[in-house]
This record gives C-alpha cells, sequence and structure tokens, in this order.
C-alpha cells in the first residue's frame, strides 16, 4: 500500500484528452463526461477574507480592492500577523516608539494580565497597547519603529503614493471607453438593419472593457441592455483632459561596482524581490521601509461545465461553512484504481500485477474491464471517438500493454460504498461466488483486486505506463425533467468508459511487498 | 546512529534546576545549570565529550542535544570535545541540536536541527523545520524560517522565557519526579 497518498500514479483521461488524478477531476452529471480544471468555468461566488472570514460582497469588496481592513499579512513572510498586547506606562507616551527597553517586563506576548508591578513605583495605571508581529519570522511592527497602538482594529493600510496617477488615468480611460461606447451606438443606428447577432458579440467583447470579473454566462444577459440606451452622440464629453505623459528616466545612475566588494554593506538590510512585489505600489529596496500589508481576500468558486453550462461544484456561500451546494467531484461517481502489487519487472513475460477497484457509490454497481486492443477491434459506432482517443496515445505515454487473465466478459459486481451489516456480508459472500477467481482475487465489499498482466514492449522502456479502459454505470441527471413523455426512467443512466493510464513507476523499482489479506 | 560506547553517565546538577526524571536519556558527562528545566523524554547524549548547559535553559519534550562524534572519524583517535550551551536559550519540542557552540537567549523552535559545525551566537532563531549543517557562525539576532530557510536579522534579541520558566518551576514538580541537585553518577551493570 505504499501507493496509498501516490495519487499521480493513476490518472484518468478527461473529456478533454488530458490525464489526471481521480481526485483534482469533475463529473458534469449532465454531459455524463468527466471535466478537468481547464474545462470548466469559474465563477467567484463570494470573496472573504481567510483570516476574519469577513464576508463581502463582490461590488464592496473591489472598492476596497479585495483586501481585509483588519487583517495584515507579514511583509517579510507573508504570513498571517498577529495582534499581541502588551503593557506600556501611560506616563511614558513619548517613549512609544521605540520600545524594547521598557518593554522587557511585559515582552511576554500574550500575558494580557495588567502588570502593576513595573509601575510601583509611578502609582499609574498601566495602559494597554497592541502591536501585530509574525509568528513564523518574528517580524513585528516594532522592527520599523511602527508606534503600538492604543485599540486592536487600528491599524490602517499603507497609502498607495500612486493612487492620484491611477485614478487619472482610470478617468482618462473611462472616457475613452464612453467615446467608443457612443461611437459605436451612431454606427449602429445609421444601418437601419440591427445584425443582432454581430452587434451582441461586438458589443460583448467591448462593453466588457472594465467588465472582465463578471462571468462569461452572465455577460450575454447584460449586453441586451445596450440596445435601448437611446444615442448620445451629440453630448459627447470632450475628452481635453489627457493625462501627463509619464517622465521617462533619461539617465540611471551607474552600479558602484565595489559595493559588492566592501564588507560594510549589509545584504540583509535589503529586501527580497519577493517582499518587494508583495508590497507592489511602494517595492521597498531596504527592510527598513516594510510595512504591514493588508490581507489578500480570497474567494469561493463555484465551476461550471463548459459544454452544458451546468455546474458541477457549487459552495455554499458563506465562507464559514464547508460544505457545497452541489459537489459532483469525479471520486463520488467513478471507481477508483489504485496499484495493490507490482512485482520486480522483467522484460521477458508478463509481469503479473494486482490492481484495486473501489466503487464510491453507495450502490451496486457493475463494471466491466476492456483492454485497449478489444476497444480498438470492436469498431462499433458509439466508441468511434474512444478508438480516435486510444489512438491517440503514442509509445511514449504507454510503455507496456496491459492484459487480463480471463478472455471476455470481464464484469464485476461491486458492492456499494456503505458501512457494511450483517446483510451485506451476506452480500458480499453471494458476490464472491460469482466471482471469476482468475480475476478478482480478493473482496471486501466495496474493494475488489484485480490480477493483470503487464508486458513491457521493449528493453529501452525507462518507466512502466499502462492503460485499460472501465466500463461502469452511472445514474445522470437528464436535462429535460418535467417532459410527460419520458417513460422510461433509464434514459439518464448510461454505460460510460473511461481510459485508466497506470503509471507502475520506475523499471528499476523493486517489487512492492504484497498486502496480507492476498498472501 | 552510531551506538554509545558508554552508556553511563556522570550528571552535576546545580541547585534550582528541574530536570524531570522520567523517560530521560543521560549518556556521558553532562553539567546542568541553575534555573533550567528539562522536560520529560529529552535525550542529552555526551558520547565524544562533556556538555555543559547553563542557567536558564527550556528543553522541552522529545529534545535531543548530542555531543556525538563526526562521522568518518576513528572515535579513540579524537580529542574529547566540550560542548557548551549558555543561558536562556529554549529547545522546543522535537528539536535536535549538535551545535559545539550555543551562545544566549537562542530558540530552537520544533524540529529544528542544527549542526555540529554551526556557532549559535546569541539571540538566534532556528525556525520550526529549518535544518541547519552548515559550517558558519550565525550573527546574533538571525532568524531562520520557512521550507526555504529565509534569513533575517531581528533589530532585538527575542523576549526572555522568565514567566515561562517560573511557571514550570512551580508547576512541574508537583506531577513529575523530579532528579535532586548535586552529582548523580550511573555505570551499566553489563559492561
Amino acid at each position: 500500500m505504499t501507493t496509498l497518498l501516490n495519487v499521480q500514479r493513476v490518472k484518468y483521461q478527461c473529456s478533454c484528452g488530458s490525464f489526471k488524478s481521480l481526485c483534482f477531476l469533475y463529473f458534469c452529471r449532465h454531459c455524463l463526461k468527466i471535466k478537468c480544471k481547464d474545462c470548466v468555468t469559474l465563477e467567484v461566488d463570494c470573496r472573504f477574507c481567510p483570516s476574519c472570514y469577513e464576508h463581502l460582497q463582490s461590488h464592496e469588496a473591489i472598492t476596497r480592492k479585495n483586501r481585509c481592513q483588519n487583517c495584515f499579512s507579514c511583509p517579510s513572510c507573508n504570513h498571517t500577523l498577529v495582534t499581541r498586547a502588551t503593557n506600556s506606562l501611560a506616563t511614558l507616551p513619548s517613549n512609544l516608539n521605540i520600545t524594547p527597553e521598557n518593554m522587557n517586563a511585559g515582552a511576554d506576548a500574550d500575558d494580557s494580565v495588567s502588570n502593576s508591578t513595573n509601575t510601583s513605583g509611578l502609582q499609574t495605571p498601566s495602559k494597554k497597547v497592541y502591536y501585530l508581529a509574525c509568528s513564523v519570522c518574528r517580524w513585528s511592527t516594532r522592527d520599523i519603529h511602527l508606534a503600538d497602538q492604543p485599540t486592536i482594529n487600528s491599524w490602517k493600510a499603507q497609502d498607495n503614493i500612486h493612487e492620484g496617477r491611477f485614478n487619472e488615468l482610470l478617468q482618462h480611460y473611462k472616457q475613452i471607453a464612453t467615446r467608443e461606447k457612443q461611437e459605436r451606438d451612431r454606427k449602429r443606428y445609421s444601418t437601419v438593419k440591427l445584425r443582432n447577432t454581430i452587434a451582441t458579440s461586438a458589443t460583448r467583447s467591448s462593453s466588457d472593457k472594465y467588465g472582465v470579473l463578471t462571468p462569461l454566462t452572465r455577460r450575454g444577459i447584460r449586453t441586451g441592455g445596450i440596445l435601448k440606451t437611446p444615442s448620445l452622440n451629440e453630448n459627447l464629453i470632450p475628452t481635453n483632459s489627457s493625462p501627463k505623459p509619464s517622465d521617462s528616466i533619461a539617465t540611471i545612475e551607474p552600479l558602484d561596482e565595489t559595493l559588492f566588494l566592501s564588507d560594510s554593506f549589509d545584504f540583509n538590510k535589503l529586501t527580497t524581490i519577493t517582499q518587494r512585489l508583495n508590497s507592489v505600489e511602494s517595492q521597498p529596496l531596504t527592510i527598513d521601509h516594510l510595512y504591514p500589508l493588508a490581507k489578500n481576500f480570497t474567494s469561493k468558486q463555484s465551476k461550471r461545465c463548459k459544454e452544458c453550462d451546468h455546474n458541477v461544484l457549487k459552495p455554499e456561500p458563506s465562507p464559514k461553512l464547508i460544505k457545497f451546494k452541489l459537489h459532483q467531484m469525479a471520486l463520488f461517481f467513478i471507481p477508483e484504481v489504485r496499484i495493490w502489487h507490482h512485482p520486480a519487472w522483467s522484460f521477458d513475460d508478463n509481469n503479473p500485477c494486482i490492481i484495486s477497484v473501489i466503487n464510491q457509490v453507495d450502490e451496486k454497481t457493475l463494471i466491466k474491464l476492456y483492454t485497449l486492443d478489444e476497444i480498438r477491434q470492436e469498431n462499433d459506432e458509439n466508441n468511434s471517438e474512444l478508438i480516435e482517443r486510444i489512438g491517440q496515445l503514442d509509445e511514449n505515454t504507454l510503455t507496456s500493454i496491459l492484459t487480463f487473465p480471463i478472455e471476455n466478459d470481464r464484469s464485476v459486481q461491486l458492492h456499494p460504498h456503505v458501512e457494511p451489516n450483517d446483510v451485506d456480508t451476506k452480500i458480499n459472500d453471494e458476490l464472491r461466488q460469482n466471482d471469476p477467481k482468475d480475476l478478482v482475487i480478493h473482496r471486501k465489499f466495496a474493494k475488489l483486486a484485480i490480477r493483470c498482466f503487464v508486458k513491457i514492449k521493449n528493453s529501452d522502456v525507462k518507466r512502466v505506463r499502462a492503460a485499460f479502459v472501465i466500463e461502469h454505470r452511472v445514474v445522470g441527471i437528464s436535462s429535460i425533467v418535467s417532459t410527460p413523455t419520458t417513460t422510461n426512467s433509464n434514459t439518464n443512466t448510461q454505460n460510460i468508459r473511461h481510459i485508466i493510464l497506470i503509471d507502475f513507476g520506475s523499471i528499476d523499482e523493486p517489487a512492492l511487498p504484497l498486502h496480507s489479506a492476498l498472501v | 546512529m552510531c551506538p554509545a560506547i558508554n552508556t553511563g553517565y556522570q550528571v552535576t546538577i546545580a541547585p534550582g534546576a528541574y530536570v524531570c526524571e522520567e523517560r530521560l536519556q543521560l549518556v556521558g558527562e553532562i553539567s546542568i545549570g541553575s534555573k533550567t528545566i528539562i522536560h520529560p523524554g529529552a535525550s542529552i547524549i555526551a558520547e565524544a565529550g562533556p556538555i555543559f548547559i547553563g542557567d536558564g535553559n527550556l528543553i522541552e519534550e522529545q529534545c535531543v542535544i548530542a555531543n556525538r562524534f563526526p562521522s568518518g572519524i576513528d572515535k579513540d583517535q579524537m580529542n574529547q570535545v566540550v560542548m557548551i550551551i549558555g543561558n536562556n536559550n529554549v529547545f522546543e519540542v522535537g528539536s535536535l541540536c549538535e551545535a559545539l557552540k550555543v551562545g544566549d537567549n537562542n530558540i530552537l523552535e520544533c524540529k529544528a536541527q542544527v549542526g555540529r559545525s554551526v556557532t549559535l551566537t546569541s539571540g538566534c532563531v532556528i525556525g520550526s523545520m529549518c535544518s541547519l549543517t552548515t559550517n558558519e557562525t550565525l550573527p546574533e539576532n538571525t532568524v531562520i524560517f520557512g521550507s526555504d530557510h529565509q534569513r533575517r536579522t531581528m533589530p532585538d534579541r527575542p523576549a526572555f522565557q522568565t514567566h515561562q520558566l517560573d511557571f514550570l518551576a512551580r508547576i512541574l514538580p508537583t506531577s513529575h519526579y523530579v532528579l535532586k541537585h548535586g552529582t548523580k553518577s550511573h555505570t551499566p551493570a553489563s559492561t
């Protein structure tokens, strides 16, 4: 069972042709196809701070530049900063800036008990102050001599020094966008016929100049409104306020070559590239200009099949809920295949291997196993696509041939994936009776061990990779639900086939130990 | 792991130190300074020479402080090398320290490893899971952190653990057998 977490060993072919591990795949129950992350469209459902779970509407989040106001991450290592409380003498407000010396009594970070002993001489009440510290790299706001704050949430993100310039440019481009839109409208009304199809496709691409974040599917709906807008061609705002062009730097100060040779230069004072790019507005050169970064929002995303536009994954829109409204991972619908055993490889004969198949569905499933050659010979109308796909697998991908012990009709029943009880044990025994003994060598409820043979194609092979085809039944969701004409309910259940590529590892890998259940 | 030549030990514990007896592994000549606290399950292995541990150190569970023979050296030919650990150092759970010179106020976070040819000066922090096996002297207040072993220099040394030490000195003897101060030696019966 060394392959327990080596999920990259067994890969399933996605409907787009790429091979991915089962745990990274989705399953669309409308198309009855495996979908990988490239075959789905993303839609941001909710934006939230990963640290305090503050949940904001998308437009609100955008106005805050997708950053949290209360949480900060470390400018040195990007870890979340924690607020630490300490006591300080209220009589010494001027010393709040630099406090390493007068702090040592209360410097123990989590000491929140009001410490009045160190003020014994003065009898003044001690005051609680807060600073931010990183638990990973021990950076703190005191390192850059930021004054401790009297309240917890009074930290402010650093002002963007280029804000004015950004606004100026944004204003300018908005004007250009308006002007372009008006010109376009004018053109459209001059030609009497509204060529609907072209018009919508044109508006979709250009009206979205500043709406890149809206999902593709909603864009089509929104463009409908543009048709109704009256032509404002006479009210053109003259764009006289073109922004100041950026200054080009003519000469760059040459680098002092002795800088790196002299011992006086302390490289620890310089920031790394990552640190600079994390605070991209200011891009500090030395570490004393680092400033706490406002925490970036993260998002929950729903995923949509590109083919049929149905959701394959839809989380609950609250950051605190980990459940899903719709959760169609391929792992829940498709039997999982793992490597159980392979011998030390030999080039000459068939290497007997054992793979396990686990049923993930909570009902009994019949699976059928095919070798690639059998699929090629079938030459059916239905699986021409599958044959084509098999044809695309080249020599470099498939370095060996996988065969099964019995010649035809390799169908096996799989027990439902549930907590077994007494009845299930009986069913399990029954199923075991019916198993083809050469093929199935072990059975334990939803799990099967299947014997197969791997023949390595030639002696140049470095990695042993083989593929086979699995067929099983899935219950899909019919797209037309409410029509009475669909009398037979079997229309939405269908047998589907997947190509499974198994990477048995390097040729000189020693044999995997046989599991105790199989000995 | 090289087999210990001498599994006996001779330990000198200063007054005010708390050394928990439970699952404690001691090998060789060891001296432990006052106010030092050693949690149960720590190992102090002085194979290649004596280990001197200063005052106010905190050595947590599953820590290994070892003065081992360097690999590839004839053990009989080698002179004894002394390992000195200064004051107020913190060895967090599961850390391994083989550095021969450890100054004051250093922190080895959980599962940190420090090799034999490293010298820790003072105020250094070796982050959790960081392993340092280079041949160098760390400058003062260096912090090593993260999976990439990034380094930075702190403006001041990490805070003292006085509260924690006082607390442990009060609480540990209530639930653990603690070795008495003085010198204690033990020679295995088998050899």
